[in-house]
């Protein structure tokens, strides 16, 4: 009898066992009749499903049935992330992307093409071409635009004036000049402890911003306009480098690489370490955070040379997509409406400071707000960025950085820089 | 079961009775005999299998081929292999994972021996000394990073602060071309010392009491008992500690990510680290399946000569 109750037993343990995963899957089921939509966001803020609830909330209101799974993705690590997650077939639903990263999944067919889906007619009224254009690819349009930026120059009144001088630096003769004054070792310990300049150290993401931006002063462009070739070795982007290397070496104006990586130098001017550097808006949240006392001032990015059209720029402009692997594109579209609608969008842009994609938000937004009208003004001097699938700036940076410290000329850093980028372009046969 | 030479397997370490069999009968055979330990082997060959060398195989495929993650992936033969001696950069890469390899073993081992001896001698307060021995190891290395990150930041750091407290010259840790591969290791260093010593503290404490005993009788010191007893006795573990931090850190990655992306220029780019901006930055997988197996020839390569030249059996 004993024998027969513990053979039951064990008959009960592996049925039990079995189902265990059968129910996971049947919860799995339900969970996707009801509806759930994966948002992933790099973040511009700590809260930012906070500063976007009232999105989510009409959402939810209009959708009772559907769950909103919100995960903010850090920058750092968005497109390992992301890649993942698209190759393992479990993408996000709905994504935000920043310009220079979505193109791997579009020409993968892993978005969504709005236009196909009758979804993009009304976008051209709400939107300026050139930020529909940049999320475009092929004729399609793939993104809802929210929110750009440009590069600004933001400089220590305080120090100016201890310094003398009276206005900012109109072109790099004049920027140089200006850093000069500015660079200070008060301590006397072989080191400024003021930069007069300041230019990123060797972190990837954001270094790039201002490395192009004055290679784009002179003139030049990363790759043609149909991104079939990379015109990185231009003797325009080699003077860019140049200037960057002499500001560092030459000039000692700058701080050496590795001294403020990334963030750090934004941290550093509010401390009041660096004089003058390029930044991008939301450096006015961290300002307001980390330094609300500080008096600083911004005007446009210096010209390569006085009186010159090109003002030093780059900026690029964030979207939401939808994934073609998203079970319900419709509930999906229906979300990226409520997350782009005027009123939410104004007050999530007004705390994480970044311009917006709308065009009946730019005429209203940040309108006594001289940094932000600033930015607003750069973007005119916008040089397009190649829709490249892959990431080519970690190349581009270290390469860059090669000249920086000494062991190759601008020329050969960038030579090698485009050489690997069109071998790279050969072979996935758009090099032309 | 009886050997041709007549002796019955029971008698005989295992290996030895397979390679009896293995050089006198057909596999068949050899398995139907054995089917005991391969049955007792196959979960763990299963795992492997499925874990090891179906992922091996896979990037070995892989390397004979040319094109992004998610396209689809077209042949290109030895084209990969070809190119990956061309490229300048692979070349600085091995050379930094090596510098770097060497730097780690180096500290480890020493600073490890030292500490578990010293900790071998220790009664009183023997588990909290350990405790504070092991405890870095215990952090993640993303952890330990952002902590020596901030410690080393030139300008706010408590380190750079020292410095200009003791009247030294500031030093850019990060920025300096010739010592930021140093910096990552020496934080590498400082996370694998707890892990290592305690693996030298357990050999240390195997090793026989009356051997101190007769060491002292004849009048050796410390130095002397420990370069002619300790060391040779602990050669096994020593051992161990060589080749898996060998193994570890030519694999080195997580320190390097976090702490300098490579830089300044290609200063910190060990072999990994280039694999990864290969695969997922330049989306180029063939290349990077190509500098895995590199790679996984080097260390194989490695870990056969240091156990050949280590190689040593053991006896009191």
């Amino acid at each position: 009898m004993k024998g027969l109750v513990a053979r039951i037993g064990c008959v009960a343990l592996v049925l039990a066992l079995l189902m265990l995963p059968l129910a996971a899957f049947a919860s799995g089921g339900k969970e996707a009749e009801k509806g759930t939509l994966r948002v992933w966001k790099a973040p511009y803020s700590d809260n930012d499903y906070g500063l976007l609830e009232a999105a989510f909330n009409e959402f939810k209101k209009a959708h009772p049935q559907v769950t909103i799974d919100f995960v903010a993705t850090p920058w750092e690590t968005w497109v390992e992330k992301y890649t993942a997650a698209f190759a393992a077939g479990d993408p996000p639903d709905v994504f935000s992307a920043a310009q220079s990263f979505p193109y791997k999944f579009i020409q993968a067919g892993q978005v969504v093409a709005l236009d196909k889906k009758g979804w993009a007619k009304a976008l051209n009224d709400i939107y300026p071409k050139n930020l529909l254009d940049a999320f475009s690819f092929g004729g399609h349009i793939y993104a809802v635009p929210y929110s750009f930026d440009g590069v600004t120059l933001v400089y220590n009144t305080q120090l100016f004036k201890e310094a003398g001088i009276a206005k900012p630096p109109g072109s790099y003769d004049e920027l140089v000049e200006d850093a000069k004054k500015l660079t200070r070792d008060t301590n006397g310990d072989g080191r400024p402890d003021v930069w007069g300049y300041g230019l990123m150290g060797n972190e990837s993401g954001e270094a790039v911003n201002m490395y192009y931006t004055h290679l784009m002063a002179y003139g030049g462009t990363v790759a043609t306009a149909d991104g079939s070739r990379c015109l990185l070795d231009s003797a325009e982007n080699v003077r860019g480098v140049q200037f960057m290397v002499d500001l560092i070496n030459k000039y000692k104006v700058s701080p050496p690489i590795g001294l403020f990586e990334g963030r750090a130098l934004q941290s550093a001017f509010l401390r009041g370490e660096v004089a003058m550097m390029g930044t991008n808006p939301w450096f006015q949240m961290m300002a307001r955070q980390e330094a609300p006392n500080l008096k600083w001032d911004s005007a446009l990015m210096p010209t390569a040379a006085s009186g010159a059209p090109q003002h030093a720029a780059l900026g690029a402009g964030e979207a939401w997509l939808i994934s073609e692997a998203c079970k319900n594109k419709d509930l999906a579209w229906s979300l990226i409406q409520s997350l782009t609608k005027k009123d939410y969008l104004q007050k999530y842009l007004e705390a994480v400071s970044v311009l917006p994609a709308r065009k009946d938000l730019l005429g209203e937004m940040f309108q006594d707000n001289k940094f932000m009208k600033t930015n607003l003004e750069s973007t005119a001097f916008y040089l397009p960025l190649p829709k490249w699938p892959f990431i080519e700036w970690d190349l581009v940076i270290q390469e860059i950085q090669q000249s920086m410290l000494g062991k190759k000329s601008a020329q050969n850093a960038m030579k090698t820089a485009a050489s690997e980028l069109n071998d790279k372009l050969k072979e996935m046969g758009w090099y032309k | 079961m009886r050997s041709p030479d007549g002796a019955l397997d029971a008698e005989r370490p295992f290996h030895q009775s397979i390679r009896t069999a293995g050089r006198n009968s057909s596999f068949f055979k050899r398995v139907v005999r054995n089917r005991d330990a391969y049955l007792f082997l196959a979960p763990k060959l299963l795992v492997f299998c499925a874990l090891m060398l179906a992922p091996f195989l896979a990037t070995l495929a892989m390397s004979f081929k040319a094109g992004g993650i998610l396209q689809t992936l077209k042949f290109v033969g030895l084209r990969n292999y070809a190119n990956i001696l061309h490229d300048s950069v692979f070349w600085v890469s091995i050379q930094n994972t090596l510098v770097y390899t060497a730097i780690v073993i180096a500290g480890s081992v020493v600073l490890s021996l030292l500490v578990a001896s010293q900790l071998a001698g220790i009664g009183a307060g023997h588990s909290l000394f350990r405790a504070c021995i092991i405890f870095p190891a215990l952090g993640s290395l993303v952890v330990v990073s952002a902590i020596w990150r901030m410690m080393l930041f030139p300008t706010t750091g408590i380190i750079p602060s020292l410095f200009s407290v003791l009247g030294l010259p500031p030093v850019n840790w990060f920025g300096d071309q010739n010592l930021a591969l140093v910096t990552v290791a020496v934080v590498d260093t400082w996370w694998g010392v707890g892990f290592y010593s305690m693996i030298f503290l357990a050999a240390l404490r195997a090793v026989p009491n009356e051997l101190y005993d007769s060491a002292k009788i004849d009048g050796a010191g410390k130095v002397r008992t420990f370069f002619q007893i300790s060391l040779p006795l602990i050669r096994p573990s020593v051992v161990f500690v060589l080749v898996m931090a060998t193994i570890w850190n030519l694999q080195a990655f997580d320190l390097v990510y976090t702490m300098t992306h490579g830089g300044p220029g290609y200063s910190t780019t060990t072999i990994v680290y280039y694999i990864y901006q290969k695969a997922f930055r330049i989306d180029d997988m063939g290349r990077a399946a190509t500098m895995s197996v590199a790679i996984l020839i080097i260390v194989f390569a490695i870990t056969l000569f240091q156990f050949r030249t280590f190689r040593t059996e053991l006896e009191y």
